[in-house]
């Protein structure tokens, strides 16, 4: 996944998640409401019975302060419950209920109201009755009194149970009226007994009509529906909370992957999977700092595939990735569990393998890698073959830092490379070879002069245009005895510290110009003898003179000996350099700069130089013509050489392909085995005799 | 020697008659003291009525019994109206208010006389309109978040009325267990109160105020008033009148909702005579009308 897509992802998980929270809390609001709508409803119910109760027992009550309480707290209740009708909390269904629910509650309240009334009524004819009663039976009036009892009597069976007969009260009530009433009382006895009567039978009536009154069923349906519609809310807010905590995690664990990957692609390699440089620079650190000296060893393999470049460039990055894929996947296959590989740059790996003394295998593991080599590698419909150089170094025995170690495995992959390619160099083999090397040199080089162990070979410079040999670098050689052959390379560089330079500078000099008269003998193409001079010849004092002499003696034509000098030294020393090849144009040498391109050479110096040939140096021909820089650097001095007036040479040609691009860049002349390797003066003539 | 009435009537009233079926008013109410300022500065302003001539306390005059002393009361432009002004003091404790139950508390009651024609005249987007063109708009905003309303109004005048109770007449501290606080007449006519019947109506806190009644159970009384069966218009309410409160009752006068008497003795007779239905003696109505003038107590004022 990319990270743009992490990120996007983050955000919709994050504006889902505020959205589900703010559901939450507007849930949590409705519950919140709900529980208060429910609350409302239950106290509904409590008064609710109350009033039925009130209305049943219909007695006890003779302060209605009670009731009348009631009553309000149920309107409140009941007008809290209507209120929230406006803010549609709850569904149409909710204001059908309320409605019905007040609908026979006004109801039930007229009956409040007329039991109130009626109760109070009787209660009054009661106590006059109770009043009565007492003072009729203070009278000596049996009859009377015994009939007032019975009437009293039977009203009170017909308050307490209404299905009593009320025929026997009237006739008795009749009874009484029938009586010639000369008493007061008995007169109000029998006006307020049809009137108890009255409120009694009033009082069933109402019963009757409190049975059919639906509040309580109305109150319950109002309760079942916020029940439902609380424990509907109360699931969704549970699914809500699921949701929400989905998503918590999701986030966490995308942060935490997000961080991993980035983690992760900051110490691997996004093409091979491997580790990167700074992961196994870590880890080489890591290791060394817990290196146990006694039982291990740590060896640092540095790969570098041996002409990547070319298969990238001509085959395209596709091929080449897949390549490396390849070969990461072959090199893995040889190595042992503690070994790491990683990947450190286009084409170099690097491998860290630590080992006990006794099974160190880095010279093993270095051979089967180049093993695995052997067989050509097949990537999409190609078939190549790959070599690699592979460079060791080795803890303790070579440093103890991380760094060094790396260092040193890159230098003896380049001394690998060096060697020819596809094999491995240990770095401490190269340095003690090298000091070897240095000592024997210096040793050997001291008599070697005198015993002619210096030769000059020759290669011709060719002109690509007319197909001709027109001059000839004169490059030196030595066999020694003891040594073999050994490369200029390495013993120029101890003879200029030795100061032997002048000496084999002047027996080359001396050796090329006169191999070179008997050269011109050969060829009428044949015109000019390239020698090398180096930096610490030109401060000799006598340098100008001692060659003038020469030329004196083997009588050749100064015009035709061109002095090659690098680009490099000439820069080192400009104004010393500039004078000296002044004087030597003056005298009517011939100025050539070798290895042009790599000193790092200003153009207005280069204008003031007495100079006659530019030579394009090799590291730029290899490359042409894939690569484009190369091939405008080598066309950029082809370019500047003919307005220059100088003429161009182009080193180290290889190939048809380099000879016939640079042709047709305007190159005069070509260098390189793809003419001639360098010669000695036997073949050499018997090369320019055949053209 | 008990009979069998008077068994079981102990046995079903029984409760009520042994405890106090008339309990004191509380010494202190709760109310919220910014919304009754403003609700006082509204029931003493004229400026509630359509041509700035009528308050509230008009009519019913806090100091004087709560009510104004006159038959009828006089509206604006000295219009009679057709029915005695009942007290505002202790009205908080009706169950509802209005002579016919007409209004459910005070704060609806408050809406009525406003808009009557024949009292104040006037009607709310005007007197709202009014109200904003004076302090009241500063007053109301300092109380209320939407200002001037309808609501706001009357909320504001029913704290006030809320506030307007008459506690520690002589009765309540009698009632508290200050046995020397009434006399022995007014006991007796306590004991007659009850023993009458009267207090089948006139009981709780208000000594009524709880209950409709009939306005003539035993006898007609011929009142122009339909009473409760004006809001209901059932046939069942019509002659029932809430009960009105007996406290301050001998400031109140002249009684009844149609003002037809206009001292305590002959309203006592009547009750007798016309809602109970016995016989009742010239003693018997003195010591009932001395037990009533203990029932008057001043009205407490908010600070």
């Amino acid at each position: 996944m990319r990270f743009s897509n992490v990120n996007n992802l983050l955000w919709v998980l994050s504006f889902f998640i505020f959205t589900l929270f703010g559901y939450m809390v507007y849930s949590n609001y409705s519950l919140d409401k709900a529980a208060k709508y429910h609350n409302s409803v239950h106290n509904l119910e409590l008064y609710s019975k109350e009033f039925d109760n009130f209305l049943l027992t219909q007695n006890k009550f003779i302060n209605y302060d009670v009731i009348n309480k009631k009553v309000k707290f149920f309107e409140d209740n009941l007008a809290f419950l209507s209120s929230q009708t406006s803010q549609k909390i709850f569904p149409l269904e909710y204001i059908t209920l309320i409605q019905k629910v007040q609908k026979s509650f006004s109801e039930k309240e007229e009956l409040i109201e007329h039991f109130k009334s009626n109760n109070a009524q009787l209660l009054y004819s009661m106590h006059y009755l109770f009043d009565l009663t007492k003072a009729i039976s203070k009278e000596s009036n049996t009859t009377i009194a015994e009939n007032v009892k019975n009437v009293e009597l039977n009203l009170l069976k017909f308050y307490i149970n209404p299905t009593t007969n009320t025929k026997n009260i009237t006739d008795k009530i009749s009874f009484l009226e029938s009586l010639k009433l000369h008493n007061e009382a008995l007169k109000y006895f029998i006006v307020h007994s049809k009137l108890t009567l009255h409120k009694i039978k009033q009082f069933h009536l109402m019963k009757t009509k409190q049975q059919k009154n639906t509040l309580q069923k109305n109150i319950l349906l109002l309760d079942n529906f916020l029940t439902t519609y609380y424990e509907h809310h109360i699931y969704v807010i549970k699914i809500v909370i699921f949701f929400f905590v989905i998503t918590v995690i999701a986030i966490i664990l995308l942060l935490i992957f997000t961080n991993k990957k980035v983690e992760y692609m900051a110490y691997h390699d996004s093409l091979t999977k491997l580790a990167n440089r700074t992961n196994i620079e870590l880890y080489l650190q890591e290791r060394i700092g817990k290196f146990n000296q006694e039982n291990s060893k740590i060896a640092v393999l540095f790969i570098d595939l041996d002409r990547f470049k070319n298969i990238n460039d001509t085959l395209g990055h596709h091929i080449g990735d897949a390549l490396l894929q390849e070969v990461a996947t072959r090199i893995q296959t040889v190595l042992a569990p503690n070994d790491i590989l990683a990947r450190v740059g286009g084409d170099e790996f690097m491998i860290i393998s630590e080992n006990s003394t006794k099974n160190f295998r880095p010279a093993k593991l270095s051979k089967e890698i180049l093993s695995l080599f052997t067989q050509p590698i097949k990537v999409k419909g190609h078939t190549l073959s790959i070599t690699m150089s592979i460079g060791v170094s080795i803890a303790p025995d070579d440093d103890l830092d991380a760094a060094a170690l790396l260092k040193f495995a890159d230098i003896a992959m380049y001394e690998a490379k060096d060697s020819g390619k596809n094999r491995y160099k240990f770095y401490k083999e190269r340095l003690s070879i090298l000091a070897n090397d240095r000592l024997d040199i210096e040793q050997s080089l001291i008599n070697s002069l005198n015993n002619n162990e210096f030769f000059v070979v020759y290669q011709p410079k060719y002109d690509i245009q007319k197909r001709k040999t027109v001059g000839l670098e004169a490059l030196v050689r030595w066999q020694n005895p003891k040594l073999g052959f050994v490369s200029p390379e390495k013993f120029i560089p101890v003879t200029e510290e030795m100061g032997l330079i002048i000496e084999l500078g002047l027996f080359i000099f001396k050796q090329a110009c006169q191999d070179f008269m008997e050269f011109k003998k050969h060829s009428q193409y044949l015109h000019s003898i390239s020698i090398n001079v180096s930096a610490i010849q030109f401060y000799e004092e006598n340098f100008i003179d001692t060659i003038l002499a020469i030329i004196d003696e083997v009588g050749i034509d100064i015009s035709s000996i061109k002095i090659e000098i690098t680009e490099t030294h000439i820069m080192k020393n400009i104004e010393h350099s500039m004078a000296i090849l002044n004087q030597l144009r003056l005298k009517g040498f011939e100025i050539s700069i070798d290895d042009f391109g790599t000193g790092h050479s200003s153009l207005s110096y280069l204008k003031r130089f007495p100079i006659n040939e530019l030579k394009i140096d090799k590291s730029f021909v290899d490359d042409i013509p894939q690569d484009k820089s190369s091939v405008a650097i080598v066309d950029t001095i082809i370019t500047l050489s003919k307005h220059m007036h100088y003429v161009n040479v182009a080193e180290g040609i290889e190939t048809l392909e380099q000879n016939n691009f640079l042709l047709s860049l305007g190159c005069e002349i070509g260098q390189g085995y793809f003419f001639s390797k360098p010669l000695n003066a036997k073949d050499l003539i018997t090369f320019i005799q055949k053209e | 020697m008990l009979n069998v009435l008077q068994v079981v009537l102990l046995f079903y009233f029984g409760v009520s008659l042994w405890a106090e079926p008339i309990t004191p008013i509380p010494k202190e109410v709760q109310y919220d003291h910014k919304k009754a300022q403003l609700g006082k500065k509204l029931f003493f302003d004229t400026r509630l009525s359509k041509n700035n001539t009528i308050s509230c306390a008009s009519c019913h005059n806090i100091y004087e019994g709560g009510d104004d002393n006159l038959q009828y009361s006089f509206g604006i432009n000295a219009q009679e109206g057709n029915i005695n002004s009942p007290t505002v003091l202790n009205a908080r404790f009706n169950f509802r208010q209005f002579w016919n139950g007409g209004a459910k508390d005070l704060q609806a009651q408050a809406a009525g006389p406003l808009q009557n024609p024949i009292e104040m005249g006037n009607n709310f987007p005007n007197l709202i309109k009014t109200l904003n063109n004076t302090e009241y708009k500063e007053l109301f905003a300092k109380v209320y978040s939407d200002g001037i309303t309808k609501n706001n109004i009357t909320d504001a005048i029913a704290e006030y009325e809320k506030t307007l109770i008459t506690p520690n007449a002589p009765f309540d501290k009698y009632l508290r267990g200050e046995k020397t606080a009434i006399n022995l007449d007014a006991k007796e006519g306590y004991e007659l109160f009850k023993s009458k019947g009267c207090i089948a109506c006139h009981h709780g806190i208000n000594i009524g105020g709880n209950l409709y009644n009939k306005f003539g159970v035993a006898k007609a009384t011929h009142s122009k008033r339909l009473g409760r069966y004006e809001v209901t218009h059932n046939e069942d309410d019509k002659y029932y009148f809430k009960v009105p409160t007996l406290r301050n009752i001998a400031q109140t006068a002249p009684y009844l909702h149609d003002g037809r008497y206009n001292n305590l003795e002959d309203v006592v007779r009547f009750m007798a005579q016309y809602q109970l239905g016995r016989v009742i003696t010239q003693e018997e109505v003195e010591k009932i009308v001395i037990f009533l003038k203990t029932l008057s107590a001043p009205v407490k004022e908010i600070q």
